[in-house]
Protein backbone atom coordinates (compact mmCIF):
# COMPACT_ATOMS: atom_id res chain seq x y z
CA UNK A 1 0.00 0.00 0.00
CA UNK A 2 2.24 2.56 1.18
CA UNK A 3 5.20 1.94 -1.98
CA UNK A 4 2.19 2.01 -4.53
CA UNK A 5 0.95 5.58 -2.83
CA UNK A 6 4.60 6.44 -3.28
CA UNK A 7 4.93 5.59 -7.10
CA UNK A 8 1.23 7.36 -7.79
CA UNK A 9 3.31 10.51 -6.36
CA UNK A 10 5.86 10.27 -8.31
CA UNK A 11 4.25 9.69 -11.34
CA UNK A 12 2.01 12.62 -10.42
CA UNK A 13 5.01 14.88 -10.26
CA UNK A 14 6.56 14.03 -13.34
CA UNK A 15 3.48 14.72 -15.22
CA UNK A 16 2.73 17.93 -13.40
CA UNK A 17 6.12 18.63 -13.79
CA UNK A 18 6.23 18.16 -17.98
CA UNK A 19 2.53 19.87 -17.90
CA UNK A 20 4.24 23.40 -16.21
CA UNK A 21 7.25 23.75 -17.16
CA UNK A 22 6.90 21.80 -20.90
CA UNK A 23 9.99 19.64 -22.51
CA UNK A 24 12.45 20.91 -24.39
CA UNK A 25 11.92 20.82 -27.80
CA UNK A 26 14.12 17.66 -29.78
CA UNK A 27 15.93 18.85 -32.94
CA UNK A 28 14.79 16.15 -34.92
CA UNK A 29 16.78 18.13 -38.29
CA UNK A 30 20.32 15.81 -37.28
CA UNK A 31 18.25 13.14 -36.14
CA UNK A 32 17.20 12.90 -39.59
CA UNK A 33 20.32 12.09 -41.35
CA UNK A 34 21.52 8.47 -41.36
CA UNK A 35 25.19 8.72 -42.87
CA UNK A 36 27.62 8.80 -39.96
CA UNK A 37 30.32 11.17 -41.66
CA UNK A 38 27.51 13.43 -42.70
CA UNK A 39 26.08 13.59 -39.24
CA UNK A 40 29.38 14.03 -37.63
CA UNK A 41 30.02 17.14 -39.85
CA UNK A 42 26.47 18.21 -39.22
CA UNK A 43 26.82 18.13 -35.06
CA UNK A 44 30.21 20.43 -35.19
CA UNK A 45 28.61 22.51 -38.46
CA UNK A 46 25.35 22.75 -36.00
CA UNK A 47 27.27 24.51 -33.24
CA UNK A 48 29.50 26.68 -35.85
CA UNK A 49 26.05 28.02 -37.42
CA UNK A 50 24.44 28.91 -34.13
CA UNK A 51 27.36 31.13 -33.27
CA UNK A 52 28.31 32.77 -36.83
CA UNK A 53 24.82 32.51 -39.00
CA UNK A 54 21.69 32.21 -36.90
CA UNK A 55 21.90 35.39 -35.29
CA UNK A 56 20.46 36.77 -38.78
CA UNK A 57 19.54 33.11 -40.64
CA UNK A 58 17.72 32.44 -37.48
CA UNK A 59 17.58 29.02 -35.59
CA UNK A 60 15.41 27.62 -38.13
CA UNK A 61 16.99 28.74 -41.18
CA UNK A 62 13.62 30.52 -41.82
CA UNK A 63 15.65 33.85 -42.63
CA UNK A 64 13.98 37.49 -41.70
CA UNK A 65 10.78 38.61 -43.43
CA UNK A 66 12.18 39.94 -46.70
CA UNK A 67 15.24 41.32 -45.16
CA UNK A 68 17.17 38.03 -44.52
CA UNK A 69 16.35 35.23 -47.00
CA UNK A 70 15.51 31.54 -45.73
CA UNK A 71 17.84 28.62 -46.26
CA UNK A 72 15.89 26.18 -45.29
CA UNK A 73 14.26 25.27 -49.08
CA UNK A 74 16.26 27.71 -50.61
CA UNK A 75 16.12 27.53 -54.42
CA UNK A 76 19.47 29.97 -54.22
CA UNK A 77 21.23 27.70 -52.27
CA UNK A 78 20.38 24.41 -53.51
CA UNK A 79 20.91 24.92 -56.71
CA UNK A 80 24.74 25.85 -56.19
CA UNK A 81 26.81 24.45 -53.18
CA UNK A 82 29.98 25.62 -54.45
CA UNK A 83 28.89 29.66 -54.61
CA UNK A 84 27.26 28.63 -51.10
CA UNK A 85 30.77 27.96 -50.44
CA UNK A 86 32.09 30.99 -51.72
CA UNK A 87 29.61 33.28 -50.51
CA UNK A 88 30.02 31.70 -47.16
CA UNK A 89 34.18 32.58 -47.07
CA UNK A 90 33.56 36.18 -48.39
CA UNK A 91 30.50 37.63 -48.29
CA UNK A 92 27.92 38.77 -50.58
CA UNK A 93 26.63 42.13 -51.74
CA UNK A 94 23.99 43.31 -53.93
CA UNK A 95 20.55 41.84 -54.68
CA UNK A 96 19.88 38.48 -55.37
CA UNK A 97 16.42 36.35 -55.46
CA UNK A 98 15.59 33.25 -53.47
CA UNK A 99 12.58 31.75 -54.02
CA UNK A 100 10.93 34.62 -55.97
CA UNK A 101 11.37 37.42 -53.64
CA UNK A 102 14.24 40.06 -53.75
CA UNK A 103 16.95 40.26 -50.83
CA UNK A 104 20.08 43.15 -50.89
CA UNK A 105 21.12 42.71 -47.34
CA UNK A 106 24.99 42.33 -47.22
CA UNK A 107 26.14 39.46 -45.88
CA UNK A 108 29.69 39.34 -44.19
CA UNK A 109 32.31 37.83 -45.33
CA UNK A 110 33.83 35.05 -42.47
CA UNK A 111 37.83 34.73 -43.51
CA UNK A 112 38.52 33.10 -39.94
CA UNK A 113 36.44 30.22 -40.95
CA UNK A 114 38.59 27.05 -41.62
CA UNK A 115 37.67 24.98 -44.77
CA UNK A 116 36.44 22.40 -42.88
CA UNK A 117 34.78 24.22 -40.75
CA UNK A 118 32.96 25.77 -43.88
CA UNK A 119 32.27 21.74 -44.84
CA UNK A 120 30.68 21.62 -41.06
CA UNK A 121 28.38 24.43 -41.91
CA UNK A 122 27.30 23.83 -45.29
CA UNK A 123 26.93 20.08 -44.52
CA UNK A 124 24.88 21.32 -41.44
CA UNK A 125 22.76 24.14 -43.52
CA UNK A 126 22.34 20.83 -46.84
CA UNK A 127 20.94 18.41 -44.71
CA UNK A 128 18.45 19.71 -42.12
CA UNK A 129 15.25 21.81 -42.07
CA UNK A 130 14.05 19.43 -45.04
CA UNK A 131 17.08 19.67 -47.51
CA UNK A 132 18.81 16.53 -48.04
CA UNK A 133 21.47 16.88 -49.90
CA UNK A 134 24.00 14.59 -47.94
CA UNK A 135 27.83 15.09 -47.26
CA UNK A 136 29.31 18.64 -48.26
CA UNK A 137 33.05 17.30 -47.98
CA UNK A 138 36.26 19.14 -47.75
CA UNK A 139 37.65 18.73 -51.76
CA UNK A 140 34.20 20.16 -52.13
CA UNK A 141 34.77 23.18 -50.10
CA UNK A 142 38.70 23.16 -51.46
CA UNK A 143 37.72 23.34 -54.85
CA UNK A 144 35.42 25.99 -54.83
CA UNK A 145 37.06 28.60 -52.54
CA UNK A 146 40.51 28.08 -54.68
CA UNK A 147 40.60 30.03 -58.30
CA UNK A 148 39.25 30.26 -60.59
CA UNK A 149 36.37 32.07 -58.64
CA UNK A 150 32.70 31.01 -59.28
CA UNK A 151 30.71 33.83 -61.34
CA UNK A 152 29.22 36.47 -59.07
CA UNK B 1 1.27 10.02 8.42
CA UNK B 2 0.55 12.85 6.46
CA UNK B 3 -2.84 12.54 4.25
CA UNK B 4 -2.31 11.60 0.40
CA UNK B 5 -4.43 14.42 -0.90
CA UNK B 6 -2.64 17.23 1.44
CA UNK B 7 0.75 15.69 0.18
CA UNK B 8 -0.73 16.19 -3.63
CA UNK B 9 -1.71 19.74 -3.09
CA UNK B 10 1.72 20.77 -1.52
CA UNK B 11 3.36 18.54 -4.27
CA UNK B 12 1.16 21.05 -6.76
CA UNK B 13 1.69 24.37 -5.25
CA UNK B 14 5.36 23.44 -4.91
CA UNK B 15 5.39 23.11 -8.44
CA UNK B 16 3.39 25.71 -9.88
CA UNK B 17 5.86 28.08 -7.40
CA UNK B 18 8.96 26.36 -9.09
CA UNK B 19 8.14 27.38 -12.61
CA UNK B 20 6.29 30.50 -12.67
CA UNK B 21 7.37 32.31 -9.37
CA UNK B 22 5.61 34.75 -7.74
CA UNK B 23 3.16 36.43 -9.60
CA UNK B 24 4.59 38.48 -11.83
CA UNK B 25 1.52 40.21 -13.01
CA UNK B 26 0.54 42.38 -10.21
CA UNK B 27 4.22 43.58 -9.66
CA UNK B 28 4.94 47.27 -9.97
CA UNK B 29 7.85 48.01 -12.27
CA UNK B 30 10.54 49.69 -10.66
CA UNK B 31 12.29 53.27 -11.81
CA UNK B 32 15.88 52.75 -12.89
CA UNK B 33 19.01 55.38 -12.88
CA UNK B 34 20.08 57.49 -10.00
CA UNK B 35 17.98 59.23 -8.54
CA UNK B 36 17.99 62.40 -5.83
CA UNK B 37 16.12 64.64 -3.58
CA UNK B 38 15.01 67.63 -4.20
CA UNK B 39 14.35 70.79 -1.83
CA UNK B 40 11.14 72.31 -2.94
CA UNK B 41 9.95 75.44 -1.16
CA UNK B 42 5.64 75.52 -1.09
CA UNK B 43 3.85 77.88 0.59
CA UNK B 44 6.96 78.17 3.07
CA UNK B 45 6.82 74.57 3.68
CA UNK B 46 10.07 72.94 3.04
CA UNK B 47 9.14 69.89 0.97
CA UNK B 48 11.95 66.89 -0.62
CA UNK B 49 10.83 65.59 -3.58
CA UNK B 50 12.47 62.26 -5.64
CA UNK B 51 13.57 63.44 -8.34
CA UNK B 52 13.97 60.62 -11.44
CA UNK B 53 16.74 60.00 -14.29
CA UNK B 54 14.54 60.72 -17.35
CA UNK B 55 15.53 61.02 -20.70
CA UNK B 56 16.63 64.09 -21.92
CA UNK B 57 14.93 65.71 -25.01
CA UNK B 58 15.98 64.87 -28.23
CA UNK B 59 15.35 65.69 -32.18
CA UNK B 60 15.62 62.93 -34.53
CA UNK B 61 13.96 62.13 -37.98
CA UNK B 62 11.83 58.60 -38.45
CA UNK B 63 11.81 56.54 -41.91
CA UNK B 64 8.75 58.76 -42.77
CA UNK B 65 10.97 61.74 -42.51
CA UNK B 66 9.10 63.01 -39.72
CA UNK B 67 10.20 64.83 -36.83
CA UNK B 68 10.43 62.91 -33.77
CA UNK B 69 11.37 64.56 -30.65
CA UNK B 70 10.65 63.04 -26.98
CA UNK B 71 6.81 65.69 -27.30
CA UNK B 72 5.90 62.73 -29.47
CA UNK B 73 6.45 60.12 -27.01
CA UNK B 74 5.20 62.43 -24.30
CA UNK B 75 2.12 60.30 -22.29
CA UNK B 76 3.06 56.92 -24.13
CA UNK B 77 4.93 54.39 -22.92
CA UNK B 78 7.15 53.00 -25.23
CA UNK B 79 10.93 50.67 -26.37
CA UNK B 80 14.05 52.07 -27.34
CA UNK B 81 16.44 50.16 -28.90
CA UNK B 82 20.28 50.82 -30.91
CA UNK B 83 20.98 48.83 -34.25
CA UNK B 84 22.58 49.98 -38.09
CA UNK B 85 20.94 48.38 -40.98
CA UNK B 86 24.12 47.00 -41.89
CA UNK B 87 24.72 44.95 -38.38
CA UNK B 88 26.50 41.51 -39.21
CA UNK B 89 25.55 40.21 -35.44
CA UNK B 90 22.80 40.84 -33.48
CA UNK B 91 20.70 43.56 -35.30
CA UNK B 92 18.48 40.69 -37.11
CA UNK B 93 17.46 38.58 -33.66
CA UNK B 94 17.01 42.22 -32.24
CA UNK B 95 14.49 43.00 -35.01
CA UNK B 96 13.01 39.54 -34.95
CA UNK B 97 12.12 39.50 -31.39
CA UNK B 98 10.81 43.56 -31.27
CA UNK B 99 8.55 42.38 -34.29
CA UNK B 100 7.20 39.98 -31.75
CA UNK B 101 6.28 42.81 -29.62
CA UNK B 102 5.35 45.15 -32.68
CA UNK B 103 2.59 42.49 -33.38
CA UNK B 104 2.20 42.11 -29.65
CA UNK B 105 0.98 46.05 -29.57
CA UNK B 106 0.87 47.66 -32.58
CA UNK B 107 -2.72 48.74 -32.26
CA UNK B 108 -2.10 50.44 -28.79
CA UNK B 109 -2.55 54.11 -29.53
CA UNK B 110 -0.50 54.55 -26.72
CA UNK B 111 2.12 52.07 -27.48
CA UNK B 112 5.61 53.09 -29.49
CA UNK B 113 8.72 51.62 -30.25
CA UNK B 114 11.65 53.89 -31.60
CA UNK B 115 14.48 52.21 -32.99
CA UNK B 116 17.59 54.60 -33.15
CA UNK B 117 20.68 53.93 -35.90
CA UNK B 118 23.78 54.67 -34.71
CA UNK B 119 25.24 54.91 -37.91
CA UNK B 120 23.21 57.72 -39.09
CA UNK B 121 25.94 58.82 -42.31
CA UNK B 122 24.70 55.57 -43.59
CA UNK B 123 21.08 54.81 -42.56
CA UNK B 124 19.32 57.64 -44.36
CA UNK B 125 15.85 58.39 -44.27
CA UNK B 126 15.04 56.37 -47.31
CA UNK B 127 17.64 53.45 -46.59
CA UNK B 128 15.14 53.01 -43.17
CA UNK B 129 12.26 53.05 -44.83
CA UNK B 130 13.30 50.35 -47.18
CA UNK B 131 14.36 48.40 -43.94
CA UNK B 132 10.96 49.20 -41.95
CA UNK B 133 9.11 47.73 -45.13
CA UNK B 134 11.24 44.95 -45.43
CA UNK B 135 10.41 44.43 -41.69
CA UNK B 136 6.55 44.90 -42.78
CA UNK B 137 6.59 47.69 -41.26
CA UNK B 138 3.88 49.98 -43.28
CA UNK B 139 3.95 53.12 -42.02
CA UNK B 140 5.57 54.77 -38.15
CA UNK B 141 2.49 55.29 -36.72
CA UNK B 142 3.91 53.06 -34.13
CA UNK B 143 7.12 51.70 -34.63
CA UNK B 144 9.99 54.70 -35.38
CA UNK B 145 13.95 53.97 -37.33
CA UNK B 146 14.98 57.19 -36.29
CA UNK B 147 17.71 58.54 -37.79
CA UNK B 148 19.99 62.24 -37.12
CA UNK B 149 22.47 63.44 -35.55
CA UNK B 150 25.35 60.88 -34.35
CA UNK B 151 26.62 62.76 -31.37
CA UNK B 152 22.98 63.48 -30.29
CA UNK B 153 22.36 59.48 -30.73
CA UNK B 154 25.56 58.38 -29.29
CA UNK B 155 24.97 60.84 -26.49
CA UNK B 156 21.05 59.61 -26.13
CA UNK B 157 21.70 55.91 -25.69
CA UNK B 158 24.67 56.17 -23.21
CA UNK B 159 23.57 58.89 -20.93
CA UNK B 160 19.84 58.75 -21.39
CA UNK B 161 18.64 54.89 -22.38
CA UNK B 162 22.14 53.99 -20.13
CA UNK B 163 23.29 51.84 -22.96
CA UNK B 164 26.21 50.76 -25.26
CA UNK B 165 25.91 52.64 -28.14
CA UNK B 166 29.57 54.01 -29.61
CA UNK B 167 31.52 53.46 -33.26
CA UNK B 168 34.56 51.30 -32.30
CA UNK B 169 36.77 50.06 -35.56
CA UNK B 170 37.00 46.72 -33.91
CA UNK B 171 33.88 45.74 -33.75
CA UNK B 172 32.54 43.42 -36.75
CA UNK B 173 30.49 46.32 -38.65
CA UNK B 174 32.33 48.98 -37.12
CA UNK B 175 29.71 50.01 -33.98
CA UNK B 176 30.03 48.82 -30.42
CA UNK B 177 26.29 48.41 -29.12
CA UNK B 178 24.42 46.47 -26.17
CA UNK B 179 21.14 44.40 -27.78
CA UNK B 180 19.12 46.12 -24.99
CA UNK B 181 15.31 46.76 -25.15
CA UNK B 182 14.80 49.83 -22.85
CA UNK B 183 11.11 50.10 -21.63
CA UNK B 184 10.17 53.88 -21.16
CA UNK B 185 6.83 55.37 -19.28
CA UNK B 186 4.61 58.31 -20.10
CA UNK B 187 6.96 60.04 -18.35
CA UNK B 188 9.94 59.27 -19.52
CA UNK B 189 11.60 57.39 -16.51
CA UNK B 190 13.35 54.07 -17.37
CA UNK B 191 11.40 50.94 -16.06
CA UNK B 192 12.91 47.91 -17.26
CA UNK B 193 15.91 46.73 -19.10
CA UNK B 194 15.79 43.59 -21.25
CA UNK B 195 18.37 41.78 -23.52
CA UNK B 196 16.65 41.90 -26.79
CA UNK B 197 18.44 38.91 -28.18
CA UNK B 198 16.87 36.49 -25.63
CA UNK B 199 13.59 35.23 -26.35
CA UNK B 200 12.88 34.86 -22.21
CA UNK B 201 13.49 38.29 -21.62
CA UNK B 202 11.27 39.60 -24.53
CA UNK B 203 8.53 37.60 -22.99
CA UNK B 204 9.05 39.26 -19.93
CA UNK B 205 8.66 42.77 -21.38
CA UNK B 206 5.54 41.56 -23.65
CA UNK B 207 4.58 40.91 -20.00
CA UNK B 208 5.72 44.10 -18.74
CA UNK B 209 4.14 46.42 -20.97
CA UNK B 210 0.79 46.14 -20.07
CA UNK B 211 1.54 47.22 -16.55
CA UNK B 212 2.33 50.46 -17.51
CA UNK B 213 -0.18 51.19 -20.18
CA UNK B 214 -2.81 50.06 -17.35
CA UNK B 215 -1.80 53.05 -15.49
CA UNK B 216 -2.24 55.37 -18.72
CA UNK B 217 -3.62 58.92 -17.63
CA UNK B 218 -2.55 58.16 -14.03
CA UNK B 219 0.03 61.48 -13.28
CA UNK B 220 3.42 60.22 -11.60
CA UNK B 221 1.89 56.61 -11.28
Amino acid sequence: MESKTISVFLMTIGMLSSLCCGSEKKDIGLQGIDDLKTKQYAVEGQNLYLQYCSNCHQKDGSGLKQLIPPLAGADYMLSDVKNTVYLIKNGIKGEIVVNGTAYNQPMPSNPDLTNLEIAQITTYIYNVWGNHKGLIDLETVDASLNPPKPNQ
Amino acid sequence: MIKPTLLLFMVIVSLQLGCSGPSRDTETLPILGNKYAEEKFINGDTLIDTVYHQIAPFKLVNQDGDTVTNETVKGKVYVADFFFTSCPTICPIMKKEMLRVYEKFENSPDFKILSHTIDPEYDSVALLKDYALRLGIENSKTWNFLTGDQEQIFELGQTSYLTTAMENKNEPGGFLHSGAFVLVDQSGRIRGVYDGTKEKQVNRLINDIPKLLKKDGVKNN
